[in-house]
């Protein structure tokens, strides 16, 4: 049985594209133009994954909202955010929704279904339950486990976003080693990454640590290059 | 442009209030003008009331009119009325003004010449009446005084008075007063010769008292009234004698010439009758003369001199303490240029008859006059009116009405005083008032000047729209004020749009961006051989540029809301200017002249955001490497100077052109050749000003020295 997968966005053209893009990669899509018609829709049948834009027509907020509402509906259901501007990133961060990533317009329609897929692979982990532990590394006080696409920082949990978790996959899998900001851009899996949107996500990724251990230090600045993670 | 403040205008304004004085001193005399007038017509009202007392009473004047010629006048005795009894004492003070003034009132007449010599005798007199008795004082300079002996039974070999008196009756009565010591004299009748007495008898009924003078003597005498009677003639004579052993006759010098009884005086006493009539306007500061036809004083009341009591102030009900206060203040300033009335002057009947001839003559032939003259010492303004007396339609005499104008004058002055001092405290008040007004005006207009200066920051944009004061005040200034705050705010509106644009035309341009590049990417996937295809590739290239300009069009506007919010911490300039060379160097291997790097020993440390303060030196380096002609390193360094750190970067290449110094941290301001092949929208350098300026640092461009490069320098103050 394939996937099902709620687009919700407002501009037509924008929205069949996505869903040819997503069925082409075997997902049961079905299309929303707007909060109202997609909340009727969810209340029949809740999808497996929902990507939202978050401009919806009239309400600049909508894609928020409704993530309120699906999120009291699933506690599990991944959700992609999908944003025109950089700024609302950090509006999701500060209304803490449990958005499972958020990305920026212009998406790059291959990584898009890179992401669902690897969403889908997490969801199938958490259910699952299943310790494989080849799967899972040490580094100090990190523990990573690439099955789930978790992190732990000293036995504790971090939730963090797809994107935040290849970040930190890909430079504690190289420590000492700097991770230039072309490299990061490749990991995030998004078509256009400035040098800043980078900073950015680092400086969400160390916040999260620092709600945990407020002496965090691992990811060290390289500056005008990039980010290592200091072993 | 000649910048005068509004302060300094209004206090040239507040001077025209000096004409109030001004005005007022045209008031005042104008007033006064009148008020002389006033009072010559009050004088010409009472001197037509005196005179119509004594119409057709020619008993008055009928006394001293038969056989009265001008030449006798002459040797006429001029009887002051005086106002107390003297006493024979040989202290003068009791004649007051009378005794300095003695020499006024005729010339003496010499009746006997010394034989070889020069006379040095000469004497002064006055006479005067009260009640009964008649008063005379004689002041003689002589050189030699002579005391009588009194082993002589002549008389007339020392110094010694002669009195001729002639009675109604024709009959001659000599008396010597002698004196042979100083102090009370002896009175004799006296032969015609004056050389004996008529009999042994001293006189009592006349008193005489001798006093030895610094150049001679004084010699005061009191006849009783009775003695000489309205038609009487008197004269008196200085007999001297200078040698005390020859003890002759030298000189004998009188009133009138005294050879017969018609060449003795009249003694003119104001005639009693008159006088009782005059009696009750006898008052200071008012003179009234009755004369006859011959222009001889009838009677002669009442005197000029003001009582200084009389200069009272002006108390009005307008006249406040502090008015009182500033007349005393301005005392002296009044003293000098007011010149206030003299109460005291000199002006004596004597001079006076003769100085208003005009007046005498023309009143004379009947018709009133008025007429203002100088006093005697020129000192004071006399008013006079004169009116004549007629019996029978026959000019008899004339009253003639003096009064200074001595309290016209002072009423005058007095007004001038106050009015001066009102204005000068109105003056005050209103200058005080007016700049207290134009303080708060200039204060509130350069507070307000000031603010709309400030609420524009250097770089157009606004920095509080609601710092204008004022905006609550209900006038002009208020308007002003709001309609600058009304401006301010739509400019505010007006500069967010322009800065939101950016970010908003990226977000719209995103959305169909979006739909090119999703189509594309789905046409590709649909239809491998298309994605094959090079203008597929340029299409997809085309799609990425076009992101790479949204997102740095949308970069500035992200960044000055990061800053904002943007945690500061202190961090080692040094430490980190070094490891981004070593870490610039490595990511970009293309650049292959390299970087020269100039870092100080110590630490240089300042506070802010390592992030933004790294975008900045990361745009700085990619410009200068833009700019490096291919040979040429770029070079970086950091100094420390006055509390700043100073970071330069700089490269050999094109120079800056004229005036692009300023405007190359502009947004949207780029030098970069159209046909480079990245996208540049000239935010490069905007960012780095907005970062600098955000840690409380100034960027600055400029050519270095050489011509041949351009230095990039940017102050950031030290932690």
């Amino acid at each position: 049985m394939s996937r099902k997968i709620a687009i919700v966005e407002d501009d037509p053209d924008q929205r069949e594209n996505y869903a040819d893009a997503m069925t082409m990669h075997g997902f049961d899509v079905t299309t929303y133009p707007n909060r109202r018609e997609a909340l009727k829709g969810f209340k029949n049948e809740l999808p497996d994954l929902a990507i939202l834009d978050i401009m919806l027509e009239d309400e600049p907020d909508g894609g928020f909202d409704l993530c309120r509402e699906l999120r009291s509906m699933s506690k599990n259901l991944p959700i992609i955010f999908l944003t025109a501007r950089d700024s609302d990133i950090d509006t999701v961060s500060g209304l803490r929704l449990d958005a499972w990533d958020y990305l920026t317009k212009p998406v790059n329609l291959q990584y898009l279904a890179v992401r669902v897929s690897s969403l889908f692979r997490i969801v199938d982990t958490l259910s699952e339950k299943s310790e494989t532990v080849d799967k899972i590394y040490r580094l100090g006080d990190l523990m990573v486990d690439q099955q789930s696409m978790s992190i732990n920082w000293k036995n504790q949990p971090l939730n963090l976003t797809l994107t935040e978790y290849w970040l930190v996959e890909s430079m504690s899998r190289h420590p000492g080693h700097v991770r230039t900001y072309d490299h990061m851009m490749q990991v995030t899996r998004q078509s256009l990454v400035e040098h800043n949107t980078i900073n950015g996500y680092i400086r969400r990724i160390r916040n999260k640590f620092k709600a945990i251990d407020s002496n965090f230090d691992s990811i060290q600045t390289v500056f005008g290059v990039g980010y290592r993670w200091k072993s | 442009m000649i910048r005068v403040s509004i302060r300094y205008k209004l206090l040239l304004v507040i001077l025209t209030l000096l004409l109030i004085p001004w005005m007022g001193y045209q008031y005042v005399r104008e007033m006064k003008a009148f008020a002389l007038q006033g009072q010559e017509e009050a004088l010409l009202l009472t001197a037509g009331a005196i005179a119509t007392v004594l119409h057709d009473r020619p008993e008055l004047f009928s006394a001293e009119k038969s056989g009265a010629n001008i030449e006798s006048e002459i040797g006429d005795l001029q009887v002051m009325r005086l106002d107390h009894p003297l006493k024979m004492d040989g202290n003068l003070d009791d004649w007051g003004k009378l005794a300095e003034n003695a020499g006024h009132y005729s010339v003496p007449k010499m009746l006997r010449k010394p034989d070889e010599k020069e006379s040095d005798l000469s004497f002064n007199h006055v006479l005067g009446s009260w009640g009964s008795y008649l008063y005379a004082l004689f002041i003689v300079q002589d050189d030699k005084i002579t005391l009588r002996d009194t082993s002589y039974r002549r008389l007339d070999n020392s110094d010694y008075l002669r009195i001729y008196l002639r009675d109604s009756n024709d009959t001659m009565t000599r008396y010597a007063v002698i004196a042979s010591k100083p102090g009370r004299m002896d009175v004799y009748a006296m032969d015609e010769d004056w050389r004996y007495p008529l009999t042994g008898d001293p006189i009592y009924s006349i008193v005489g008292y001798f006093q030895q003078l610094e150049n001679g003597y004084a010699i005061e005498l009191r006849l009783p009234r009775s003695m000489v009677s309205d038609d009487a003639r008197l004269a008196i004579a200085i007999a001297d004698v200078d040698d005390a052993k020859e003890r002759k006759l030298e000189t004998v010098l009188g009133t009138s010439a005294a050879k017969s009884t018609t060449e003795l005086g009249k003694v003119r006493i104001s005639s009693p009758e008159i006088d009782r009539i005059l009696h009750g306007l006898d008052k200071a500061g008012t003179r009234i003369w009755v004369i006859d036809q011959n222009k001889y004083v009838r009677a002669l009341v009442g005197n000029l001199s003001t009582d200084t009591d009389d200069t009272r102030k002006l108390t009005g009900s307008n006249m406040k303490s502090l008015q009182v206060w500033m007349n005393n203040f301005l005392e002296p300033v009044f003293r000098e240029i007011l010149k206030p009335p003299v109460a005291e002057f000199k002006d004596l009947p004597d001079d006076t008859r003769k100085r208003n001839e005009a007046v005498f003559n023309q009143v004379l032939e009947g018709e009133a006059d008025i007429d203002r003259r100088a006093s005697v010492d020129q000192r004071a303004e006399l008013l006079m009116a004169a009116h004549p007396i007629r019996n029978e339609g026959e000019i008899m005499g004339a009253v003639i009405v003096e009064r200074s104008s001595h309290s016209v004058i002072t009423l005058q002055n007095q007004l001038l005083q106050n009015l001066i001092s009102i204005t000068v405290i109105v003056f005050a008040l209103v200058a005080a008032a007016l700049m207290t007004f134009a303080w708060r005006l200039t204060r509130r207009i350069r507070r307000l000047s000031k603010a709309s200066g400030h609420a524009i920051n250097p770089d157009g944009r606004l920095r509080d729209a609601h710092a204008i004061p004022e905006t609550n005040a209900g006038d002009e200034i208020g308007d002003l004020s709001r309609s600058i705050s009304g401006m301010l705010a739509r400019l505010s509106h007006y500069t967010r749009y322009l800065e939101r644009m950016p970010d908003t035309l990226a977000h719209e341009l995103n959305n169909p961006l979006n739909v090119v590049n999703s189509s594309l990417e789905n046409l590709g996937t649909q239809h491998p051989v298309i994605s094959q295809s090079k203008y597929m590739t340029r299409a997809q290239n085309g799609v990425d540029r076009l992101g790479s300009l949204l997102a740095s069009l949308t970069e500035a506007g992200n960044l000055e809301e990061a800053l904002e919010t943007e945690h500061h911490e202190k961090f080692n300039l040094n430490e980190m200017l070094a490891l981004f060379a070593e870490g610039f160097q490595e990511s970009h291997p293309e650049f292959k002249q390299g970087f020269i790097i100039q870092l100080p020993q110590h630490q240089v440390i300042v506070e802010g955001s390592p992030d933004h303060i790294a975008q900045m030196i990361d745009k700085l380096l990619d410009n200068a490497m833009d700019f490096s002609v291919p040979s040429q390193p770029v070079s970086i360094s950091l100094s420390v100077w006055y509390q700043q750190a100073i970071l330069k970067v700089m490269n050999i290449g094109k120079t800056l052109p004229e005036g692009m110094q300023e405007r190359l941290f502009d947004p949207m301001i780029s030098l970069r050749q159209t046909g480079d092949s990245r996208s540049h929208l000239g935010m490069g350098l905007y960012i780095v000003k907005l970062i600098a300026n955000a840690h409380g640092g100034t960027v600055e461009a400029r050519n270095n020295e050489a011509g041949n490069g351009v230095v990039f320098e940017v102050k950031l103050p030290l932690a």
